[in-house]
């Protein structure tokens, strides 16, 4: 273990502070993601866990367990009998008035779904750190975004992470972005199974004096056990009721949550040296063609593009960190210009040859610029398939084709797919 | 054929098996296939396989195999013997799937004395995950999520699946707790629940007390220690319910 007590000038890794130097305690550990994310559950403290096993995020949970054993946290766990139960059992506690978190993957977020609709609707702001793995059938336990996907309309807020150190620095900032009461949505933290769960990583854990006053301590506005103030949560509610108008405010708190996830990322930077925003653009000031990516198939397109670039390849990438709220009005601010885009999906919409979900919205969403990119959609790693940099090399030369001729000669297209 | 030798049921290329060294599945397993080959059903039989160390079972057999969700084995055969009375039906898993994740399941296929034979490999943990506390983990026994040993007053006791059943399972039912450390007697009481299938009788249920050295952290000789000792005390291996007392052509236990 490393514990430096550095100044840092400004200068990030995500970008440039506003503020002026900063002062950054913080210990450096060579740990796998699992465990990044359990040391930021030992930091937040929640009140509640409730989880079950499921692989690969089994590992925080039981990480988790030997620092409740231990003494290190005042958290009641509950190893309950199915992961419905541990989206109710977080429900019911966080209703109650207390900070809860839960931990899934795959077929338990599948086995939530009901859950997480009521979560969202009652306007928890439970954290869940979800490590990403395939659905069934067939059943396969490696990584992609098919399960984080289906939760994609479930008005929870889904921060992207591309290693260990961004899934700790995403948990952290994921209270305080779910806590906000302009916001008071649960937020998802995804990982990617076993690339970034089971890897081992530099992670800088900054101090726990920093971590929980950053976090804070957690006021319920509507508690249960207050019985100065009793309440009633998701009663029936029907014709001549309210449900459209809270279907609306939701929508309405997704939409305050982008300022929301940018303020928290900013304030993030000045304790860790890391400042977020909704995405990170990588040699963007001047490239014509681009990349899109979500979670740790970044790393290896970054470094593709910095071979390239030091070609003298205009190329760039935007690392998608935040999917829910969807950045539409940014992204198409960062990508305008441009002349063609390669969109990255680990998971399919199944809707009849219309791309991935990151290609569907993010194509939605440039449709109003005067001058749009052409768009490409690589559908790449499903199940755990591996993403080498020769393949994204493959994309690379048919996006180079498309932005030099002016035409994409498949727009859907599947990388590494034995066929 | 000796029953000392590979069950005919058994798919020998897939032999050796996949389980771990000293694993209980493969006696379990053993025990099934003796029972279908006595009773000579291979050709009728749907074997259904859970999530965990169960799945491992998938290409075990020279039986039609399906690969379930977890917890839900038991609908799934259900639904197969709904549409096909004459399959023989089996639903293969483990104390987490069938105690934890699909209890429900179990309760209301006995509560419908569903015509299905039902197997629950019970080694006290979930094996496939890592060793995290079950249903089934013995009090003071220590687990992944319970580093501290499975504290009763705030974990609550084990479960006993068959004994929970047995109080509320209808006339024709068949509910037994076998183990690996007595394989004839488990395969007798498994051919009773699948002739409980064939002749029309009613549900199955049978435990099967299992080892699990991977996440016991136990050797050879602490192993079946556990099993025959503190596991055997509080799971008693018995039959709890049983049409086949009388008249029983094997005899009785």
């Amino acid at each position: 273990m490393a514990t430096s007590n550095k100044v840092i000038n400004n200068q990030t890794n995500q970008g440039i502070l506003n503020g002026d130097n900063i002062v950054i305690n913080s210990k450096a550990l060579a740990i796998v993601g699992t465990d990044a994310v359990s040391e930021a559950m030992r930091q937040i403290n929640p009140d509640v866990v409730a989880a079950y096993p499921i692989t690969p995020q089994t590992a925080i949970v039981e990480t988790f367990s030997q620092m409740v054993a231990d003494g290190l946290v005042k958290t009641h766990l509950v190893a309950v009998e199915s992961e419905h139960s541990a989206m109710s059992a977080t429900i019911g506690a966080s209703a109650a008035g207390s900070r809860v978190m839960t931990c899934t993957s795959s077929q338990g977020l599948a086995y939530m779904w009901e859950l997480l609709h009521i979560a969202s609707g009652l306007r928890l702001p439970i954290v869940m750190p979800n490590v990403n793995r395939a659905l069934s059938a067939p059943i396969n336990i490696h990584c992609d975004h098919g399960d984080s996907m289906g939760a994609r309309d479930a008005s929870w807020i889904q921060l992207f992470s591309e290693n260990a150190q961004e899934a700790y620095d995403n948990t952290l900032q994921a209270v305080r972005i779910a806590e906000n009461p302009d916001v008071l949505l649960p937020v998802m933290v995804l990982l990617d199974g076993f690339i970034i769960s089971h890897s081992i990583d530099r992670v800088e854990i900054i101090d726990d004096e920093a971590a929980s006053n950053f976090v804070g301590e957690f006021h319920s506005p509507y508690s249960l056990l207050d019985p100065k103030n009793p309440v009633t949560v998701g009663a029936f509610d029907s014709l001549y009721g309210y449900f459209f108008e809270f279907k609306r405010q939701q929508e309405e708190a997704m939409s305050n949550a982008v300022n929301v996830i940018k303020d928290v990322g900013q304030e993030y930077g000045k304790i860790s040296g890391r400042s977020y925003g909704l995405f990170e653009s990588v040699g963007m000031e001047d490239a014509e063609f681009a990349f899109v990516a979500m979670g740790s198939a970044a790393g290896t397109i970054r470094e593709l593009v910095e071979e390239m670039r030091s070609r003298g390849i205009p190329v760039g990438m935007i690392k998608l960190r935040v999917f829910r709220p969807f950045p539409a009005k940014e992204l198409a601010e960062a990508l305008s210009g441009l002349k063609a885009v390669a969109v990255f999906d680990r998971s399919n919409t199944f809707a009849g040859n219309m791309g991935g979900p990151v290609f569907i919205e993010l194509r939605s969403s440039l449709y109003d610029l005067q001058q749009r990119p052409l768009m490409i959609n690589y559908i790449y790693g499903l199940g755990g398939r591996d993403l080498p940099i020769e393949l994204i090399n493959k994309a690379a030369g048919e996006l180079g084709e498309a932005a030099r001729s002016g035409r994409v000669k498949q727009i859907v297209n599947y990388l590494g797919l034995r066929e | 054929m000796s029953e000392l030798a590979m069950p005919r049921s058994w798919r020998r290329e897939t032999k050796p098996h996949k389980f771990c060294p000293g694993c209980g599945h493969g006696l379990v397993l053993k025990a099934l296939g003796m029972a279908v080959d006595r009773l000579e059903i291979a050709e009728r039989v749907l074997f259904g396989c859970d999530i965990g160390c169960s799945l491992l079972a998938w290409d075990f057999f020279n039986l039609d195999t399906v690969q379930t969700h977890h917890g839900r084995t038991v609908p799934f055969i259900v639904g197969a013997k709904r549409a096909r009375p004459h399959l023989i039906g089996i639903a293969y898993m483990g104390d987490g799937g069938g105690y934890a994740i699909g209890v429900q399941h179990l309760i209301n296929a006995v509560m419908r004395n569903d015509r299905i034979l039902v197997i629950i490999v019970n080694n006290t943990t979930y094996a496939m995950t890592g060793g995290q506390m079950a249903p089934t983990s013995l009090p003071g026994q220590k687990t992944e999520t319970s580093p501290g040993g499975r504290e009763p007053r705030t974990e609550g006791y084990p479960l006993r699946g068959p004994e929970m059943v047995a109080s509320f399972a209808a006339e024709g039912a068949y509910i037994a707790r076998g183990s690996v450390s007595h394989v004839q007697r488990l395969a007798l009481f498994l051919e009773r629940g699948l002739q409980n299938q064939i002749q029309d009788k009613g549900i199955a249920v049978v435990e099967a007390l299992s080892t699990c050295p991977t996440n016991w952290r136990t050797n050879a000789e602490d192993t079946w220690k556990y099993l025959e000792k503190e596991m055997a005390d509080y799971y008693p291996v018995r039959e709890f319910v049983s049409p086949w007392k009388e008249n029983n052509p094997r005899g009785v236990n």
